[in-house]
């Protein structure tokens, strides 16, 4: 995602051993998973991760992550609907927390969970997982 | 706690600054006192679609996604203003997963809905509410998968949810649609009749007879209508209006006699009597489905009951319950 000189937003990974279980990446490799970040990217040094100017946590309008590639038309469910039908509705908004963007390009599935940042729409990453290749 | 006019001059003000109006329907039922502690904004099925010529929501008009955003934005922005806010939730039938999936889909399958470029602000907003959903027929795969931005939110995803003590909402299909174990004919029927509509957009039509009519009841009518050279809509379901005297406690209303009444009251008094509901009894229930706006009665439970039926935004209507202190009425946005 970093194009030449000119500073570009780039998601850090730490894929560590805390890989998501995530959806249909599930069974499938997954070549990165866990808490990600995403800001403007510093010119790369050597094979040294890449390190970001400035708030590392940068929020993003949401349209901004598409840049990733198409949305997925399907994907593996993430759950359903609760089947309690005895509770009560609690009044005024119940603006999301944490949404998920699911892209689908020939093989390769990426799965973000963004957090929202403010009553503005805009978004953090709190976890990006991609899988290569089919279903183990 | 607000009146319902109070409520209503609200939300048509806020309406009229977006260029749209409140126009009355003839349902409206007022009690004979407080009903309606917090007020209710409902809206009933939208049936959205991909977008394309099958699109029963759309119908081909950006302007109809312009009038649900505007909607949606005023029922936020009256949240926002009210201290002690309202209740705000869609009654099913969000999204049309027999039309898009053909079928209850167990997988998130629908992509071409919420991925649909004419969607994406009404979405958006629908997240940025955190709107209900009561889950119907048409979108019967939300039980096993939820659409991306609302993932997260389960609990405001349901068959049915209690607004204060005596008010239960619910879309409305649970006696209305009991095909054979295993049968999927409904389902069926639906997703043909909107591939035939997206290929021959004219044909659109017969999506309107099945959802009015029922499955073989709308084809047989649409085959012979078409074959006669018919041009007036399809009927709504026949609603005689209900003669009898108005039960105790309810000041004016106009009723008519509505299927499933008896069996939606029963079903929600079930609700009320399980443990979990906490001693709530419903003497209002709010429901959608038959995409037709009516009021009415029944005292099966032993106790008076109205049924409100808040409509549709498919066909052209475009309905707003608006529920506050005495009175419950279904409004059309113009």
């Amino acid at each position: 995602m970093y194009q030449g000189a000119r500073p570009w937003l780039v998601v850090l990974c730490f894929a560590g051993a805390c890989c998501s279980q995530v959806a249909t990446l599930g069974g499938a490799v997954v070549v990165a998973g866990g808490p990600a970040k995403v800001g403007v990217a510093q010119n790369p040094t050597g094979a040294d991760p890449l390190a970001l100017v400035g708030d590392p946590a940068e929020c993003l309008p949401r349209a901004s992550f598409d840049k990733l590639g198409p949305r997925c038309n399907e994907h593996q469910t993430q759950g359903g609907a609760s089947p309690v039908m005895t509770d009560e509705l609690t009044p005024g908004r119940h603006r999301t927390v944490e949404e998920t963007a699911w892209y689908c390009r020939e093989h390769t599935v990426v799965r973000l969970v963004l957090q929202r940042c403010d009553e503005a729409a805009t978004y953090r990453v709190v976890d990006l997982a991609v899988s290569l290749g089919e279903k183990r | 706690m607000a009146s319902f006019h109070e409520v209503v001059a609200d939300i048509r003000t806020r309406l009229a600054r977006k260029g749209f109006t409140l126009n009355d329907t003839a349902v409206r039922v007022s009690f004979n006192g407080p009903r309606f502690d917090t007020p209710i904004l409902a809206i009933p099925d939208v049936h959205l679609c991909d977008g394309t010529a099958g699109d029963i929501f759309l119908e081909g008009d950006a302007r109809r996604a312009h009038k649900l955003v505007a909607v949606l934005g005023v029922i936020g922005d009256y949240m926002d203003s009210q201290p002690l806010s309202c209740y705000a939730l869609q009654l099913g039938d969000w999204f049309d997963l027999w039309r898009v999936s053909g079928g209850d889909p167990a997988q998130m399958t629908y992509g071409k809905i919420q991925n649909a470029a004419v969607y994406k602000q009404i979405l958006q907003l629908d997240a940025d509410l955190g709107l209900a959903h009561v889950v119907g027929n048409h979108d019967a795969g939300f039980l096993r998968s939820l659409p991306d931005q609302r993932a997260g939110q389960p609990a405001l995803f349901r068959l049915g949810f209690w607004l204060g003590r005596n008010v239960y909402a619910l879309h409305g299909h649970q006696h209305d649609l009991a095909p054979p174990a295993g049968s999927s004919w409904d389902e069926t029927v639906v997703h043909v009749a909107t591939i035939i509509g997206a290929l021959a957009p004219g044909i659109t039509h017969l999506e309107e007879y099945i959802d009015r009519l029922g499955g073989l009841p709308g084809v047989a009518q649409w085959l012979r209508d078409t074959f006669l050279g018919v041009r007036r809509d399809p009927p709504q379901p026949h609603r005689p209006p209900d003669q009898s005297l108005l039960p105790a406690g309810i000041r004016a209303g106009g009723f008519v006699v509505r299927e499933n009444v008896d069996a939606l009251a029963s079903v929600v008094d079930k609700i009320g009597s399980l443990p979990a509901s906490h001693g709530r009894r419903a003497d209002v229930v709010i429901v959608g489905h038959s995409h037709a706006p009516c009021a009415a009665w029944t005292d099966t439970p032993g106790r008076p009951i109205v049924v409100v039926d808040a409509g549709s935004w498919v066909y052209g209507q475009a309905n707003l319950l608006v529920a506050a202190g005495d009175t419950i009425a279904v409004y059309d946005v113009g």
